[in-house]
Protein backbone atom coordinates (compact mmCIF):
# COMPACT_ATOMS: atom_id res chain seq x y z
CA UNK A 1 0.00 0.00 0.00
CA UNK A 2 1.81 3.07 -0.92
CA UNK A 3 1.37 6.40 0.78
CA UNK A 4 -0.78 8.15 -1.77
CA UNK A 5 -2.99 5.39 -1.35
CA UNK A 6 -3.62 5.46 2.12
CA UNK A 7 -4.13 9.05 1.77
CA UNK A 8 -6.88 8.38 -0.60
CA UNK A 9 -8.40 5.99 1.93
CA UNK A 10 -7.80 8.29 4.79
CA UNK A 11 -9.47 10.75 3.01
CA UNK A 12 -12.37 8.51 1.99
CA UNK A 13 -13.35 7.63 5.52
CA UNK A 14 -13.29 11.01 6.67
CA UNK A 15 -16.03 11.98 4.25
CA UNK A 16 -17.64 9.02 5.07
CA UNK A 17 -17.80 10.04 8.60
CA UNK A 18 -19.62 13.73 7.67
CA UNK A 19 -21.50 12.78 4.95
CA UNK A 20 -23.04 9.71 6.44
CA UNK A 21 -24.96 10.83 9.62
CA UNK A 22 -27.41 9.11 11.89
CA UNK A 23 -30.90 10.01 11.44
CA UNK A 24 -34.18 10.26 13.54
CA UNK A 25 -36.82 8.58 12.45
CA UNK A 26 -40.16 11.02 12.85
CA UNK A 27 -41.77 10.29 16.19
CA UNK A 28 -44.81 10.36 15.20
CA UNK A 29 -44.49 7.37 12.83
CA UNK A 30 -42.05 5.76 16.08
CA UNK A 31 -45.22 6.45 18.13
CA UNK A 32 -47.98 5.23 15.24
CA UNK A 33 -45.92 1.37 14.15
CA UNK A 34 -45.75 1.12 18.33
CA UNK A 35 -49.08 1.50 18.97
CA UNK A 36 -50.01 -0.65 15.86
CA UNK A 37 -47.96 -3.42 16.99
CA UNK A 38 -48.62 -3.29 20.73
CA UNK A 39 -52.54 -2.54 20.09
CA UNK A 40 -53.57 -4.24 17.20
CA UNK A 41 -57.18 -3.53 16.03
CA UNK A 42 -58.86 -6.99 16.06
CA UNK A 43 -61.16 -5.85 12.52
CA UNK A 44 -63.36 -8.83 11.25
CA UNK A 45 -63.60 -8.95 7.92
CA UNK A 46 -67.31 -9.65 7.26
CA UNK A 47 -68.03 -13.08 5.06
CA UNK A 48 -69.91 -12.11 1.89
CA UNK A 49 -73.23 -13.94 2.12
CA UNK A 50 -73.02 -14.40 -1.40
CA UNK A 51 -76.15 -17.04 -2.18
CA UNK A 52 -78.23 -14.48 -0.20
CA UNK A 53 -76.76 -11.23 -2.29
CA UNK A 54 -77.53 -13.49 -5.73
CA UNK A 55 -81.25 -14.49 -4.55
CA UNK A 56 -82.24 -10.63 -3.87
CA UNK A 57 -80.39 -9.24 -7.26
CA UNK A 58 -82.32 -12.11 -8.80
CA UNK A 59 -86.01 -11.01 -7.05
CA UNK A 60 -85.08 -7.46 -7.88
CA UNK A 61 -84.36 -8.37 -11.63
CA UNK A 62 -87.84 -10.45 -11.54
CA UNK A 63 -89.60 -7.98 -9.69
CA UNK A 64 -88.81 -5.39 -12.27
CA UNK A 65 -89.54 -7.60 -15.14
CA UNK A 66 -92.83 -8.14 -13.88
CA UNK A 67 -93.77 -4.46 -13.17
CA UNK A 68 -92.42 -3.80 -16.71
CA UNK A 69 -94.75 -6.98 -18.45
CA UNK A 70 -97.70 -5.67 -16.33
CA UNK A 71 -97.30 -2.37 -17.30
CA UNK A 72 -97.09 -3.32 -21.31
CA UNK A 73 -100.49 -4.89 -20.77
CA UNK A 74 -102.15 -2.59 -19.33
CA UNK A 75 -101.51 0.50 -21.75
CA UNK A 76 -102.16 -2.37 -24.10
CA UNK A 77 -105.66 -2.87 -22.63
CA UNK A 78 -106.32 0.56 -22.77
CA UNK A 79 -105.42 0.72 -26.87
CA UNK B 1 -35.33 -18.23 34.02
CA UNK B 2 -37.35 -17.36 36.95
CA UNK B 3 -39.91 -14.73 38.03
CA UNK B 4 -38.05 -14.08 41.11
CA UNK B 5 -35.14 -13.46 39.20
CA UNK B 6 -35.69 -10.10 37.36
CA UNK B 7 -37.76 -6.75 37.91
CA UNK B 8 -40.28 -7.18 35.05
CA UNK B 9 -41.76 -3.80 36.10
CA UNK B 10 -38.99 -2.39 34.08
CA UNK B 11 -38.53 -4.14 31.05
CA UNK B 12 -35.97 -1.19 29.86
CA UNK B 13 -33.14 -1.87 32.45
CA UNK B 14 -32.98 -6.32 31.60
CA UNK B 15 -30.85 -7.22 29.18
CA UNK B 16 -31.61 -8.10 25.19
CA UNK B 17 -31.46 -12.10 26.54
CA UNK B 18 -34.05 -11.90 28.97
CA UNK B 19 -36.40 -9.36 27.00
CA UNK B 20 -36.23 -11.50 23.72
CA UNK B 21 -37.03 -14.45 26.39
CA UNK B 22 -39.97 -12.44 27.48
CA UNK B 23 -41.37 -11.66 24.00
CA UNK B 24 -41.05 -14.96 22.22
CA UNK B 25 -43.04 -15.99 25.42
CA UNK B 26 -45.76 -13.80 24.27
CA UNK B 27 -44.85 -10.57 26.68
CA UNK B 28 -45.95 -7.87 24.29
CA UNK B 29 -44.52 -5.24 26.29
CA UNK B 30 -41.02 -7.31 26.06
CA UNK B 31 -41.29 -6.51 21.96
CA UNK B 32 -42.18 -2.92 22.52
CA UNK B 33 -38.85 -2.42 24.15
CA UNK B 34 -37.46 -4.66 21.44
CA UNK B 35 -38.75 -2.43 18.96
CA UNK B 36 -37.51 0.84 20.78
CA UNK B 37 -34.24 -0.51 21.41
CA UNK B 38 -33.47 -0.77 17.64
CA UNK B 39 -35.70 1.08 15.47
CA UNK B 40 -33.73 3.97 15.02
CA UNK B 41 -30.85 1.18 14.13
CA UNK B 42 -32.94 -0.43 11.15
CA UNK B 43 -34.42 3.02 10.33
CA UNK B 44 -31.45 4.44 9.07
CA UNK B 45 -29.97 0.95 7.48
CA UNK B 46 -33.22 1.26 4.95
CA UNK B 47 -33.12 4.51 4.68
CA UNK B 48 -29.45 4.71 3.99
CA UNK B 49 -30.55 1.77 1.35
CA UNK B 50 -33.57 2.89 -0.25
CA UNK B 51 -33.04 6.75 -0.21
CA UNK B 52 -36.56 8.30 0.36
CA UNK B 53 -38.05 8.78 3.97
CA UNK B 54 -41.78 7.35 2.53
CA UNK B 55 -40.13 3.98 1.42
CA UNK B 56 -37.66 3.93 4.74
CA UNK B 57 -40.88 4.33 7.11
CA UNK B 58 -43.14 1.73 5.06
CA UNK B 59 -40.47 -1.04 5.16
CA UNK B 60 -39.22 -0.45 9.07
CA UNK B 61 -43.04 -1.25 9.97
CA UNK B 62 -42.87 -3.94 8.15
CA UNK B 63 -39.57 -5.14 9.76
CA UNK B 64 -40.78 -4.71 13.33
CA UNK B 65 -44.16 -6.38 11.96
CA UNK B 66 -42.60 -9.51 10.60
CA UNK B 67 -40.30 -9.76 13.38
CA UNK B 68 -43.28 -8.99 15.75
CA UNK B 69 -44.93 -12.75 13.99
CA UNK B 70 -42.25 -14.52 14.12
CA UNK B 71 -40.91 -13.31 17.60
CA UNK B 72 -42.65 -16.37 19.37
CA UNK B 73 -40.17 -19.14 17.30
CA UNK B 74 -37.18 -16.62 18.18
CA UNK B 75 -34.55 -18.76 19.87
CA UNK B 76 -31.75 -16.80 21.44
CA UNK B 77 -28.22 -18.34 20.20
CA UNK B 78 -25.73 -15.48 21.52
CA UNK B 79 -26.37 -13.64 18.55
CA UNK B 80 -27.86 -9.94 18.81
CA UNK B 81 -30.83 -9.46 18.00
CA UNK B 82 -30.24 -6.56 15.88
CA UNK B 83 -28.39 -9.51 13.40
CA UNK B 84 -32.29 -11.22 13.15
CA UNK B 85 -33.78 -7.93 12.35
CA UNK B 86 -31.31 -6.45 9.76
CA UNK B 87 -31.94 -10.19 8.44
CA UNK B 88 -35.06 -9.28 7.91
CA UNK B 89 -34.47 -5.38 7.00
CA UNK B 90 -31.93 -7.02 3.86
CA UNK B 91 -34.45 -9.03 2.60
CA UNK B 92 -37.11 -6.67 2.47
CA UNK B 93 -34.86 -3.96 1.20
CA UNK B 94 -34.10 -6.56 -1.62
CA UNK B 95 -37.30 -7.55 -2.70
CA UNK B 96 -38.35 -3.57 -2.72
CA UNK B 97 -35.23 -2.95 -5.08
CA UNK B 98 -36.42 -6.05 -7.34
CA UNK B 99 -40.07 -5.35 -7.49
CA UNK B 100 -39.76 -1.62 -8.16
CA UNK B 101 -36.55 -1.36 -9.69
CA UNK B 102 -36.53 2.27 -8.05
CA UNK B 103 -32.87 2.13 -7.58
CA UNK B 104 -31.97 5.06 -9.48
CA UNK B 105 -34.70 7.35 -7.48
CA UNK B 106 -32.67 7.81 -4.70
CA UNK B 107 -32.42 11.51 -3.03
CA UNK B 108 -30.71 11.30 0.23
CA UNK B 109 -29.87 14.95 -0.05
CA UNK B 110 -33.10 15.72 1.73
CA UNK B 111 -31.55 14.78 4.94
CA UNK B 112 -28.26 14.96 4.93
CA UNK B 113 -25.67 17.75 7.20
CA UNK B 114 -24.59 19.23 4.01
CA UNK B 115 -23.30 22.12 4.83
CA UNK B 116 -21.91 24.44 8.16
CA UNK B 117 -24.61 26.99 8.59
CA UNK B 118 -21.47 30.06 8.42
CA UNK B 119 -20.87 28.38 4.69
CA UNK B 120 -21.10 30.29 1.85
CA UNK B 121 -23.35 29.22 -0.94
CA UNK B 122 -20.51 28.63 -3.55
CA UNK B 123 -18.95 26.48 -0.75
CA UNK B 124 -22.35 24.78 -0.17
CA UNK B 125 -22.99 24.07 -3.32
CA UNK B 126 -19.31 22.17 -3.95
CA UNK B 127 -19.97 20.36 -0.56
CA UNK B 128 -23.35 19.41 -1.84
CA UNK B 129 -22.18 18.04 -4.63
CA UNK B 130 -19.22 16.18 -3.56
CA UNK B 131 -21.49 14.73 -1.03
CA UNK B 132 -24.33 13.39 -3.98
CA UNK B 133 -21.25 11.91 -5.77
CA UNK B 134 -20.47 10.18 -2.80
CA UNK B 135 -24.16 8.88 -1.62
CA UNK B 136 -24.37 7.67 -5.60
CA UNK B 137 -21.02 6.02 -5.70
CA UNK B 138 -22.21 4.03 -2.25
CA UNK B 139 -25.18 3.08 -4.11
CA UNK B 140 -23.35 1.31 -6.46
CA UNK B 141 -22.01 -1.23 -4.42
CA UNK B 142 -23.25 -4.69 -3.76
CA UNK B 143 -25.66 -4.67 -1.02
CA UNK B 144 -23.45 -6.72 1.54
CA UNK B 145 -21.00 -3.31 1.23
CA UNK B 146 -23.46 -0.82 1.52
CA UNK B 147 -24.27 -2.73 4.72
CA UNK B 148 -20.95 -2.27 5.60
CA UNK B 149 -20.34 1.21 5.29
CA UNK B 150 -23.67 2.35 7.02
CA UNK B 151 -22.66 -0.17 10.12
CA UNK B 152 -19.48 1.29 10.64
CA UNK B 153 -20.36 5.14 9.58
CA UNK B 154 -23.58 5.67 10.76
CA UNK B 155 -24.42 3.15 13.28
CA UNK B 156 -20.52 3.54 14.88
CA UNK B 157 -19.86 -0.55 15.22
CA UNK B 158 -17.08 -2.02 15.80
CA UNK B 159 -15.57 -4.38 13.32
CA UNK B 160 -16.14 -7.47 15.65
CA UNK B 161 -20.03 -6.10 16.17
CA UNK B 162 -20.30 -5.80 12.20
CA UNK B 163 -18.77 -9.55 11.67
CA UNK B 164 -21.50 -10.45 14.37
CA UNK B 165 -24.55 -8.81 12.52
CA UNK B 166 -23.32 -9.89 9.14
CA UNK B 167 -22.37 -13.41 9.88
CA UNK B 168 -18.76 -13.22 8.78
CA UNK B 169 -15.25 -13.52 10.36
CA UNK B 170 -13.59 -9.82 11.92
CA UNK B 171 -10.76 -11.02 9.13
CA UNK B 172 -13.10 -11.49 6.72
CA UNK B 173 -14.63 -7.49 7.46
CA UNK B 174 -11.37 -5.72 7.67
CA UNK B 175 -10.84 -7.36 4.03
CA UNK B 176 -14.25 -6.42 2.91
CA UNK B 177 -14.12 -2.81 4.06
CA UNK B 178 -10.49 -2.47 2.56
CA UNK B 179 -12.34 -4.03 -0.67
CA UNK B 180 -15.16 -1.48 -0.23
CA UNK B 181 -13.05 1.81 -0.17
CA UNK B 182 -11.32 0.74 -2.81
CA UNK B 183 -14.41 0.06 -4.69
CA UNK B 184 -15.84 3.44 -3.51
CA UNK B 185 -13.08 5.29 -4.91
CA UNK B 186 -13.29 3.97 -8.26
CA UNK B 187 -16.77 4.77 -8.57
CA UNK B 188 -15.81 8.25 -7.54
CA UNK B 189 -13.57 8.30 -10.38
CA UNK B 190 -15.62 7.19 -13.00
CA UNK B 191 -18.31 9.61 -12.04
CA UNK B 192 -15.64 12.60 -12.11
CA UNK B 193 -14.43 11.38 -15.63
CA UNK B 194 -17.84 11.42 -16.35
CA UNK B 195 -18.94 14.98 -15.37
CA UNK B 196 -15.61 16.42 -16.63
CA UNK B 197 -16.50 15.12 -20.39
CA UNK B 198 -19.60 16.75 -20.33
Amino acid sequence: MTTGSIDNEMYLESKLATTLNQIQPDPGFVDYVYEKIMHPTHSRVEKVKSGIGLITIGFGLFLGALVIWVAKKVRKSRD
Amino acid sequence: MTDTQFDYSNLESLSDEVVIQLASEGNNEAFGVIYQRYITAIYNYIYYRTGNQHDAEDLTARVFHRAYGHISSYKYMGLPISAWLYRIAHNLVANYHRDSKRKNEVNLEDHIDIHAPGDLPETALIVTQENDELLSAIHKLTPDRQQLIILKFVEHLSNVEIAVIMGRSEGAIKSLYHRTLISLKNYLDIQKNESENL
